[in-house]
């Protein structure tokens, strides 16, 4: 474990999957859902902006600009046409909710292939300067970048959740629902936000990782399983613990196949899911006074 | 949680095929109501062979379309009667298809004996897994079985001794039972006769006490305990038969198609396998094998969808979850209902998608 | 539909997928991605009138091959159109009728069905994966109609069982084996690395190159990833602890190759690196790598600037494409397999007999291809399933520091 390349990379990997964790935590706090097309999202944002700029001959900034907006319509479109009328008309059947974000995965999923085409294109670099030398390894532009803005957006969002109006909102309706709507809390607009704050850091994850090794239509799912992960095994205790849930499902997927082999990393995280949802469902930091 | 009538659960006493909203599902089942689905069934399953005729690209079709029904219908046990959405049906199917590629590969047996062995491996796999997540439900429940699949796929790939690796198994020897090898009409027609059956079997089981058992276990689990049955038990019998008939599909495909490779059955089949029960309609199981033949017609042999087969199938899939929740069979029967009913049954409850039907609770009983 | 928000909702969705059904297919990589496209009728004045021959073609234009898929079927276009332009073959006009296969080898049989029952094809490509192609050679014995794979270089398809109908044009990767072998000995190369990705293309062709390596070469390390696998720091950290004196990365190209070229850059600046052929193929890969990230890669190249039907090729080709574009082999192999059909249908006299088509293929003897160095033939016959006569048909080449192919490495090229 002195492979400071490797550290690197497991760094790089795990920032990734911290950010989609701390999207599902948004949504989950301030709508009470995991929203598995969060993977998707980020996919759309990073295929999305590749498309805009080789096909259309947009230039980057613009096309980054017109990528996000179509994510957080999703995002947006997701609550309001699906996620609420279904939950409305269930009751908040957890069955009816998991089959429609499935249906909207998938539709997220192939609409990118159609629209986007079915080829893995390479992410837009957003930054362009020599890489950065540690020791004998090197930190690519887009690898620092994505280091950078992590640590950017989880500051963000934990002042914004203490400070701000609607993040103090998002809390009191994570901690109880039904208090807070008995209080005439504006819950369906924290929820809104809730949906489009957690799609704006997926595209942001998807913009920024895209350029490591490209993205295909059929990224976002891998995308979904390992940012869900990485929030199971964090926890929602506080909104830091996604990171560290993501660094460590992000280390496993670099060490591991380097001391066991490359197929190894599956099964081992399909391993530390079977353990944390059996044993720990509510991963390493939990808040303890929840009712 | 409180009971709550899922909306799934909510259409599905409501939409089989006939009869009034009324009573626990269960009594339902009179000697009338037995025979017309099937039959119908039957009449345009012998219409769709006539269809295919001997063309050899209809009869993968067929063929794809009776294996997309069976894994479909298995994910029905468990999905739609005790509602747990296991999403590795994937996996299951990739067992009945590399079952009958080693054995064709492996030994001098007859490939039955891998349609045997199937379904027994993953049932028992599906136990396994169903045991070590019994305390799952919902997203967590989804998110593990994802993984599980997905981990599969790479075992496939990574198990090069069992599975010949990403290359997969070729050359599978042709079908033969007792010494009569069926041509692929003959192959087409049996697996549609399969395909009948089980989804025959599953809607009279769906009937059965146990069916109703299982449904009622679903919604208010507490009841089933009261009884004197251990929930965890009927779950884990659910997801083993579900498993099982999932993977007669992998069987079926490898049989015919005579090869598999670890990217036969990806998860993509999984989210079309959830999507099929619904697009048919969830209230019966006659609905999955609609819904297959819709997914293949959309996806392989429509052509102004060639390229966005999948795209219009996935939203339209959302707007039958919104709009439709019951399904083609649904509506087609709620039509039928209403037309030998006069207009005022028409103005019943039952025929508003949106409020759960009187025969949802079944619970009450 | 009492509720408004439900209703608008319906329509919305009505309204996407109406657009979806009836949207342009061409934003992706041309006519090639569609179902059932058809290209080459009724487009030119001096087309030949009558009933059409009909070639039909598997193209995995969205599959993992799709990268280089992609580029073949565009040239096959284009050398349908010739023909038509210059009245045909026999007088008929020919029409392409393409089907997507998704490099899925289960799916391949019922697309060349497909191709053949539906389309009713006369003779047919198959531009997929190795593996798929593999999976349709009982169709086509079955079927009795020929094919020609145009860019495969796996030898098994074109050797028994079941190959009655179907050809290969380059050279087949025993031939690689040959190359690569004379390379390592001249550059005193003892110890190999190898770094593939898993789809079942590669698995293919690592069973029929590694045994073969491994009889001049000790491979000390082998790893693997996934084909859209976005680090392999960890596999090349495992391959840099064996400290080889060369590694071959054996991929299927595209962003695999490039992310594994990019970290053995940064790992293991100096070990000596070869390729397979994708990389060299894949013009609009070379950017995707870092700055200087492919310098001193060796690949395996089947195009020769300096062969004149190359150069003769490339100016029909230009004026076709993009100012960027390059060409590559894919493009001539392309190309030469739509004429060496159209020459066995010649000789054969008609079309509707594909027996007839399949023995005058057999017969073909000494095609001067549009790739290889210049004296580079084809030729087939009863048991000679595999066109290239010779190693000539390929040649290693190294590229620079501006991540484009330059010259032909001077330590080792194979003899003609």
């Amino acid at each position: 474990m002195t492979d400071v390349q490797l550290w690197l990379s497991a760094a790089e990997v795990g920032c990734f999957f911290g950010l989609l964790a701390l999207a599902y935590l948004l949504i989950l706090e301030g709508a009470g859902f995991f929203n598995f097309a969060l993977g998707p999202y980020a996919m759309v944002a990073g295929l999305g902006t590749t498309w805009l700029v080789i096909e259309k001959e947009l230039s980057l900034w613009p096309a980054v600009a017109v990528a996000v907006l179509i994510v957080v319509a999703l995002a947006a479109v997701t609550e309001l046409l699906v996620v609420r009328p279904i939950e409305a008309r269930t009751g908040g059947n957890e069955l009816s909710a998991l089959v429609a974000v499935a249906a909207i995965l998938f539709a997220v999923e192939q609409g990118a292939g159609y629209v986007f085409g079915r080829r893995q294109l390479p992410g837009q670099l957003l930054v362009r300067f020599d890489p950065i030398e540690i020791g004998d390894a090197f930190l690519q532009p887009s690898a620092a970048l994505l280091l950078a803005v992590t640590v950017v957006v989880f500051v963000a969002v934990a002042a914004w959740l203490r400070l701000g109006g609607t993040g103090r909102l998002l809390r009191a309706i994570g901690d109880n629902k039904e208090a807070a709507a008995v209080l005439g809390l504006p819950v369906s607009r924290a929820r809104l936000t809730a949906f489009v704050i957690g799609g704006l850091v997926a595209a942001a994850a998807g913009l920024l990782y895209a350029p490591k090794a490209g993205v295909g239509f059929e990224s976002g799912l891998t995308w979904t399983l390992n940012g869900f992960l990485a929030l199971v095994v964090g926890g929602t205790g506080t909104v830091w613990a996604p990171l560290i849930g993501g660094l460590l499902v992000g280390g496993v997927q670099v060490f591991v196949p380097y001391y066991l082999g490359s197929a190894a990393p599956n099964y081992v995280i399909l391993g530390i899911a079977l353990v944390f949802f059996a044993f720990r469902p509510e991963g390493l930091f939990s808040r303890r006074i929840r009712t | 949680m409180t009971a709550v009538t899922p909306e799934v659960g909510g259409t599905a006493g409501g939409s089989s095929a006939g009869g009034p909203a009324a009573g626990p599902p269960g009594t339902r089942g009179t000697g009338v109501r037995v025979w017309p689905p099937l039959g119908l069934a039957a009449v345009v399953a012998a219409l769709l062979l006539v269809w295919v005729g001997s063309n050899g690209y209809r009869q993968d079709l067929g063929v794809l379309a009776a294996t997309y029904a069976l894994i479909a219908l298995g994910m029905y046990v468990p999905f739609v009667m005790a509602g747990s959405l296991s999403l590795a049906y994937s996996a299951y199917a990739g067992i009945g298809a590399y079952a009958v590629g080693i054995v064709s590969r492996d030994t001098g047996w007859p490939l039955w004996v891998g349609w045997l062995a199937a379904p027994l491996v993953s049932a028992a796999l599906a136990v396994v897994l169903g045991l070590a997540t019994r305390r799952l439900s919902g997203f967590y429940l989804g998110a593990v079985t994802l993984l599980f699949a997905t981990a599969f796929e790479t075992w496939l790939v990574d198990a090069d001794g069992i599975t010949d690796g990403s290359r997969g198994i070729g050359g599978i020897r042709n079908l033969s039972v007792f010494g009569w090898s069926p041509d692929r009409s003959q192959q087409l027609i049996m697996a549609t006769v399969l395909v009948l059956a089980v989804a025959f079997a599953l809607d009279r089981l769906r009937q059965s006490p146990w069916g109703v058992l299982v449904r009622t276990m679903r919604e208010v689990p507490a009841v089933v305990e009261a009884t004197g049955v251990r929930v965890p038990v009927l779950n884990l019998v659910a997801l083993g038969i579900g498993a099982g008939i999932a993977s007669l599909g992998g069987c079926l495909f490898a049989s015919f198609v005579r090869g598999v490779t670890p990217e036969t059955f990806t998860v993509n089949i999984v989210f079309l396998a959830i999507f099929m029960p619904l697009i048919g309609g969830v209230g019966t199981p006659w609905g999955a094998v609609v819904g297959a033949l819709v997914v293949v017609e959309l996806t392989l042999n429509f052509p102004a969808f060639s390229d966005s087969g999948t795209l219009v199938l996935s939203l339209g899939v959302l707007v039958i979850l919104l709009v439709a929740p019951r399904g083609l069979l649904g509506y087609l029967d709620a039509l039928r209902n209403r037309l030998a009913a006069g207009p005022l049954t028409g103005l019943l409850p039952r025929s508003s998608p949106g409020s759960s039907s009187p025969a949802g609770r079944s619970s009450d009983g | 539909m009492r509720n408004p928000k439900r209703s608008l909702l319906a329509l919305l969705i009505a309204a996407s997928l109406v657009a979806a059904g009836c949207g342009g297919d061409d934003d992706d990589g041309g006519s090639g991605d569609s179902d059932g496209a058809e290209i080459g009728s009724g487009e030119t004045e001096n087309m030949p009138e009558g009933e059409p021959i009909i070639i039909g073609m598997d193209l995995d234009s969205t599959g993992p091959g799709a990268s280089y898929s992609v580029i073949a079927g565009q040239t096959i276009e284009d050398a349908v159109e010739q023909i038509n332009e210059d009245g045909g073959i026999l007088g008929r006009p020919v029409r392409l009728v393409t089907e997507n296969d998704e490099s899925d080898p289960t799916r391949t049989p019922s697309i060349v069905r497909r191709l053949l029952d539906e389309h009713d094809a006369d003779v047919l490509l198959l531009q997929s994966a190795g593996a798929a192609v593999q999976q349709a050679k009982s169709v086509l014995q079955e079927a009795g109609v020929p094919a020609i794979a145009p860019t495969s270089i796996s030898q098994s398809i074109a050797e028994p069982p079941d190959n009655d109908f179907i050809y290969v044009l380059a050279n087949p990767i025993s031939d690689f084996v040959e190359v690569y072998c004379g390379a390592f000995e001249a550059a005193d190369i003892e110890t190999l690395a190898i770094m593939s990705d898993s789809s079942s293309t590669i698995a293919g062709v690592n069973d029929l190159l590694l045994p073969g390596l491994n009889d001049c070469v000790d491979i000390v390390a082998q790893e693997e990833a996934d084909v859209d696998a976005s680090d392999v720091n960890a596999q090349i950290a495992r391959i840099a602890d064996e400290d080889p004196d060369a590694v071959l990365v054996s991929s299927v190209g595209g962003n695999f190759e490039v992310v594994a070229q990019n970290t053995l850059y940064q790992q293991m600046p100096d070990v000596t690196r070869f390729s397979l052929a994708s990389i060299g193929n894949q013009p609009e890969t070379w950017d995707l790598a870092n700055p200087g990230a492919l310098e001193g890669l060796i690949y395996m190249a089947s195009i020769d600037p300096s062969n004149p039907r190359t150069q003769e090729l490339e100016e029909f080709l230009e004026p076709r494409r993009d100012d960027d574009w390059q060409m590559t082999a894919y493009d001539a192999q392309a190309y030469d397999s739509v004429y060496l059909l159209r020459q066995a249908i010649e000789d054969a006299g008609t079309a509707d007999d594909p027996v007839a088509i399949n023995e005058a293929l057999q017969a073909i003897e000494g095609y001067e291809a549009h790739f290889g160095q210049e004296g580079f033939t084809i030729s087939y016959g009863p048991d000679k399933h595999i066109g290239s006569d010779g190693l000539c048909g390929l040649s290693l080449v190294q590229f620079d520091a501006d991540n484009r192919p330059s010259e032909p490495w001077d330590e080792y090229q194979p003899p003609c």
